[in-house]
């Protein structure tokens, strides 16, 4: 080869070389293009979620109950610290100098998060300490400042079983009631009406892009809005605070006043009297026309505000774990089971009549006891009434008003064993009254009571071992609401509620209609699967970002005041970079559409359906209801409730009347179990009736129930329950007397246990 | 060409100057390309960020000092430069062993003399050295090469790459194996050795990163070449981000100062080694295969030069610096496309850096040196 052809060969090799490069470059930038441009995109830029303003909670007048309040935090950021221990602990010095908050509590607080920004060492932080840290930002390198909205509670203490609380998501983010915008950090609706509203109390978080470069610095002029946060709907409740504040006090004074006296455990035999323990109740004011709960009391209760700054693991478990003593955190209204007791004892009269076991005019003989027929032997065939008494000569009326037991005695055997009936007729008649199901009110961990038939015993529910056979004892307990029956003091109201309402039986509310819930607006994704936009990986939980390095005030009003629609919201992102402004909008879905939350916040529910699959809606078709000028059902302007009938029961006037008439003796007649409890009311100017109940437990104390209504037409249903507290007549009506005193406008505030006249269960 | 050097003739003759005088040669084409890579690299250094107009002033500096360095390579001829070889071998030498001794420590390798505020790196300059002194034992050599002949080349080769290699700076020792490659290759030594000296070269790699000769960041450099998703060094990410700062760019590119890899810098050393991503990034395909065409072009002439020289040390000169941009730019475009290790040699011209631009300008002046002068 000459030097030409070894030049020639140069060049051919020097040809390759650059067609190798333009290859490769060509290839990247066609194929691969789409790729490295999502890869580019991956590298700076990152979302946010920004939480909306939260509704807030307000009562049927409109007095607030749950607000938000804009609260400085000043967090850390690990990445921005210096990494030595001696600079650190510099700084965590001069925090316990500028905070008053000891250092090693604070490092305790830093250390207890393993995230790498924006670790929250301190909440409700000063102004003034603020303006501190602004002022010597040098000296508080990976310092910030933020403002977060937190949740406040006006009135304090009130109906926290109700309204729930807020808390951070955890284990909620994997399947969260709300369809989109959620991450890590965010705090979520946990209990009651904030659990079960929280789709519509949350609104929908705004999303904001922003473009870090590659030191994560953010680059403020590339932050934008992907989507506006819609600030969430207040949810008014149908409870009235004044009721809800009279009837949580009387629940208290009425298990107070059981702790002063001593009743028997029941344990199948005479023992000592020991005083009641009384350690828990509850009570519900219902209204039976519309479904609307007007008062709903839980105790023990606790202070929702103890979580509003997040609370330990250890401390939540030894306060409201199961464990906890009586459970505070329970709201014993909906999610309390107790026997009925006596208190069932209108459904299984009206179940008789209907089955035409009796008419009105249908007596026995009442002894005191009751003796099976055709008994067979080494079997316990003979029942009391309580304290054996005799009733005498008994018919419907009379039974209630009296809380015969023989006579249910007799209805229990005779639907069991006389073949002429319907074997199950008592429990299908306390099934078409509610029981044995979900109220559907909108509250989380409503509990569906029991109802238990042969085929259920059978099926091993109720009971620890399956097979057991159905004899004729369980039908009599089923007749006078013992045994293994479970109802909630709200099955109780509604059930009530039918009777008053002329059988017309309501769905529960607890809060006035609301507008949807507002639907996410499209935001493109980023489309890598690599990054997942809405839990970025520097997310921050905190709503509203202001720094150290801007000394001026925060823009945000503070205090307790809501920000409205026309408040433009300065949002300022820590780091001290992005600065931007955001309008609070209104929610964009129009309020004309109105939604209520499916039954047990389960989203997945469908709107209208319960558990109680027997329930037809359709044949119910929802009204407005004219609202009567009456100051517990006025309604603050612009809402609207939609009356949610469930059905109609099989109630004639036949077997009313007479029912009417005995529960109204259990008050007034001189026999009443109630009258005691009930002596001196004015029941001509606010007529009263009800009944009273004494559910049995092995090994505790008696369960004492009262249930009746008041007021005009009926309206107004009290249930009182107050646990291992003595016979109904004794605890609970007194309790129930005091509140229909309190819905009289009469409030002597007084609760006397009665300690004299009948005795019943 | 031919028509413009026939009118370029025909104007001086007219002006009384003689028919074979150099300046009537001169490879304007070749100079044009200089011009525009190195102008090219200004615009691309001053969009790799915001508060970089120091060095874009600086760059243009280098531009002006390299341009005279190419009129005072072209004035000399280069036959009084292969004449006096001994004194250029010396003097590389020398100063490569004095950068050893007394020189600073920049990116981990001992390469530099710090002046004020100039940096000069003698490696670069050492190049155009070795070429000048490999072409000159060339030229007495009459197209045949035997084995001893062909150790010279080699041991005069080895004592500056050597001194270069234990800086470290494995770049440009690789470059030098690439000049005396294409070198011997043109003065006709037989493939067999040369094939042996490929040999050697990999093993001579492979055995430094065995031995440790190589900073650790040489080493992993080299390794995440083989491995390009490891999560073992930072080194990996310089080559993702290389090349989704170039794939991103598309057909068209994001636009001067647009792209989010060059402005948000995610792309290290970008206004040097890897310029070839700001412009891949923000001018696209279209200005990639643009400075890859002037390249192409100016490749091109110094292969015309070679051709067309009077003597074997002309040509031998010019297939020298052929080599060295051939290299330079391979690897460079090369590593940032990720189908090159990374070694840290910049881009002739483009990429910011006194000593390479003045060395690429130098060379190339070189070239035009034995070009203009091809008929006297």
């Amino acid at each position: 080869m000459d030097t030409r052809q070894r030049l020639g060969t140069l060049m051919i090799v020097t040809f390759c070389l650059f067609a190798t490069l333009l290859v490769r470059v060509t290839w990247l930038q066609t194929v691969d293009r789409k790729s490295f441009e999502l890869q580019a995109e991956s590298n700076t830029k990152s979302r946010r979620l920004v939480p909306a303003q939260r509704g807030r909670i307000v009562d049927r007048s409109g007095n607030v109950l749950v607000d938000n309040q804009i609260v400085n935090v000043v967090t850390i950021t690990k990445s921005k610290l210096p990494s030595r221990a001696a600079p650190r602990a510099a700084i965590f010095n001069r925090l316990q100098n500028a905070l008053g908050i000891d250092a090693a509590e604070l490092t305790r607080r830093f250390n207890a998060v393993d995230n790498l920004e924006g670790v929250e060492i301190a909440r409700n932080v000063t102004e003034s300490a603020i303006l501190y840290l602004g002022e010597h930002i040098d000296e508080f390198p990976g310092v910030s400042a933020v403002l977060d909205s937190q949740r406040v509670y006006p009135q304090g203490k009130l109906a926290p079983h109700v309204l729930g609380y807020v808390g951070d998501i955890g284990d909620d983010l994997v399947t969260p009631p709300c369809n989109a915008r959620y991450q890590t950090g965010d705090q979520i609706g946990k209990a009651g009406i904030e659990r079960s509203y929280e789709c519509v109390l949350r609104g929908m978080p705004g999303v904001v892009e922003y473009t870090v470069d590659r030191r994560n610095r953010i680059v403020p002029s590339e932050t934008r809005w992907l989507a506006q946060p819609i600030a969430g709907a207040d949810v008014t409740l149908t409870i009235d605070s004044e009721v809800q504040k009279m009837v949580e006090k009387r629940v208290k004074q009425g298990l107070f006043a059981a702790q002063q006296h001593s009743g028997e455990v029941f344990v199948g035999k005479t023992v000592p009297p020991t005083p009641f323990p009384a350690p828990a109740g509850s009570a519900v004011v219902f209204d039976s026309v519309s479904g609307a709960v007007i008062a709903m009391a839980s105790y023990p209760d606790y202070d929702p505000s103890e979580f509003v700054a997040g609370i330990s693991a250890v401390d939540y478990e030894r306060r409201y774990g199961d464990d906890a003593a009586n459970a505070p955190l329970t709201n014993r209204a909906i999610s309390g089971q107790y026997a009925p007791g006596s208190t069932a004892k209108p459904f299984v009269a009206i179940s008789a009549f209907n089955n035409g076991l009796i008419n009105a005019r249908t007596t026995i003989e009442d002894t005191g006891s009751y003796t099976l027929d055709n008994c067979p032997k080494n079997v316990r065939c003979t029942f009391f009434n309580a304290g054996n008494a005799p009733h005498g000569k008994v018919d419907l009326q009379r039974s209630l008003t009296v809380s015969s037991d023989v006579f249910y005695y007799r209805l229990g055997q005779r639907f069991w064993s006389e073949g002429n009936w319907p074997r199950n007729g008592i429990q299908d008649t306390y099934i078409e009254f509610g029981f044995g199901g979900d109220t559907g009110i909108a509250l989380p961990n409503e509990k569906s009571g029991y109802v238990p038939t042969p085929e259920s015993l059978a099926a091993g529910a109720g009971k620890d071992n399956p097979g057991l056979k159905w004899r004729t004892g369980d039908n009599l307990n089923v007749a006078i609401g013992q045994g293994e029956m479970l109802s909630t003091p709200l099955q109780l109201a509604a059930a009530y509620g039918a009777l008053a309402n002329n059988g017309m039986l309501m769905y529960p509310r607890i809060a006035f209609d609301t507008p949807a819930p507002p639907i996410p607006t499209e935001v493109v994704e980023p489309g890598s699967s690599t990054t997942s936009p809405t839990t970025p990986s520097t997310a921050s939980s905190t709503t509203l970002r202001s720094t150290l390095s801007s000394s001026t005030p925060s823009p945000i009003p503070s205090g307790t005041a809501a920000v409205n629609s026309e408040q433009a919201v300065e949002l300022v992102f820590g780091g001290g970079i992005g600065r931007f402004s955001v309008d609070v909008n209104e929610p964009s879905t129009a309020a004309s559409s109105t939604v209520e939350p499916a039954p047990g916040a389960q989203s997945s529910v469908p709107e209208g359906v319960t558990s109680d699959t027997e329930v037809a809606p359709s044949t119910a078709e929802p009204t407005t209801l004219p609202i009567p000028a009456d100051s517990l059902t006025v309604l603050p302007k612009g809402l609207s409730l939609t009356a949610r009938p469930r059905r109609s029961v099989d109630l004639s006037a036949d077997v009313r009347g007479p029912i009417m008439a005995g529960l109204r003796g259990v008050v007034t007649d001189g026999a009443g179990t109630a009258n005691p409890a009930f002596r001196g009311f004015p029941v001509d100017e606010f007529p009263v009736a009800g009944k009273t109940g004494t559910a049995q437990v092995f090994r505790k104390h008696d369960t004492a129930l009262f249930v009746g209504f008041g007021g005009p037409d009926n309206r107004f249903v009290v249930v009182v329950v107050l646990e291992e507290s003595g016979f109904g007549g004794q605890a609970a009506a007194p309790v129930a007397r005091s509140i229909f005193e309190g819905l009289a406008g009469r409030d002597d505030g007084v609760v006397t246990y009665v300690t004299s006249g009948s005795i019943e269960r | 060409m031919a028509l413009t050097d026939t009118l370029s003739t025909r104007r001086h003759r007219a002006a009384g100057v003689r028919p074979d005088s150099p300046v009537l040669h001169v490879d304007w084409v070749l100079i044009a390309c200089t011009v525009i890579l190195t102008v090219t690299g200004l615009v691309l250094i001053r969009s790799t960020g915001a508060n970089n107009l120091q060095l874009v002033e600086r760059q243009s500096l280098f531009m002006v000092l390299g341009v005279a360095a190419m009129v005072t390579m072209m004035s000399i001829d280069y036959r009084n430069l292969l004449d006096n070889a001994v004194f250029i071998y010396g003097g590389t030498v020398l100063s490569l062993v004095a950068v050893l001794l007394v020189g600073q420590v920049h990116k981990g390798a001992q390469g530099w003399f710090d002046i004020g505020p100039m940096q000069l790196q003698p490696a670069e300059f050492a190049k155009v050295g070795v070429i000048i002194s490999l072409a000159a034992y060339g030229s007495g050599q009459r197209n045949f090469l035997d084995v001893r002949r062909f150790a010279v080349v080699l041991i005069l080769t080895a004592i500056p790459t050597a001194l270069i290699f234990i800086q470290p700076d494995l770049g440009s020792a690789l470059v030098f194996l690439a000049i005396v490659f294409a070198m011997l290759w043109i003065a006709g030594a037989p493939p067999r050795l040369l094939l042996a000296l490929v040999v050697g070269g990999v093993a001579v790699v492979i055995l430094s990163v065995k031995l440790g000769v190589l900073a650790e960041y040489q080493v992993n450099r080299l390794l995440a070449f083989t491995n390009p998703d490891g999560k073992a060094s930072g080194i990996a990410f310089n080559v993702t981000q290389s090349k989704i700062a170039i794939g991103s760019g598309g057909l068209l590119g994001k636009g001067l100062n647009q792209g989010t890899q060059t402005q948000y810098g995610f792309v290290p050393e970008q206004h040097s080694d890897f310029i070839f991503t700001a412009l891949g990034e923000q001018l696209g395909l279209i200005g990639c295969a643009a400075v890859l065409l002037v390249f192409a072009v100016m490749l091109s002439r110094i292969w015309r030069a070679a051709a067309s020289a009077r003597d074997t040390g002309g040509t031998l000169i010019c297939v020298g610096v052929l080599a060295l941009l051939l290299f330079h730019v391979f690897q460079n475009v090369g590593m940032t496309l990720g189908i090159m290790p990374i070694t840290g040699i910049p881009l002739p011209f483009l990429s910011y850096g006194g000593s390479s631009t003045l060395t690429s300008f130098a060379a190339v002046g070189l070239v035009l040196s034995v070009e203009m002068r091809r008929f006297r």
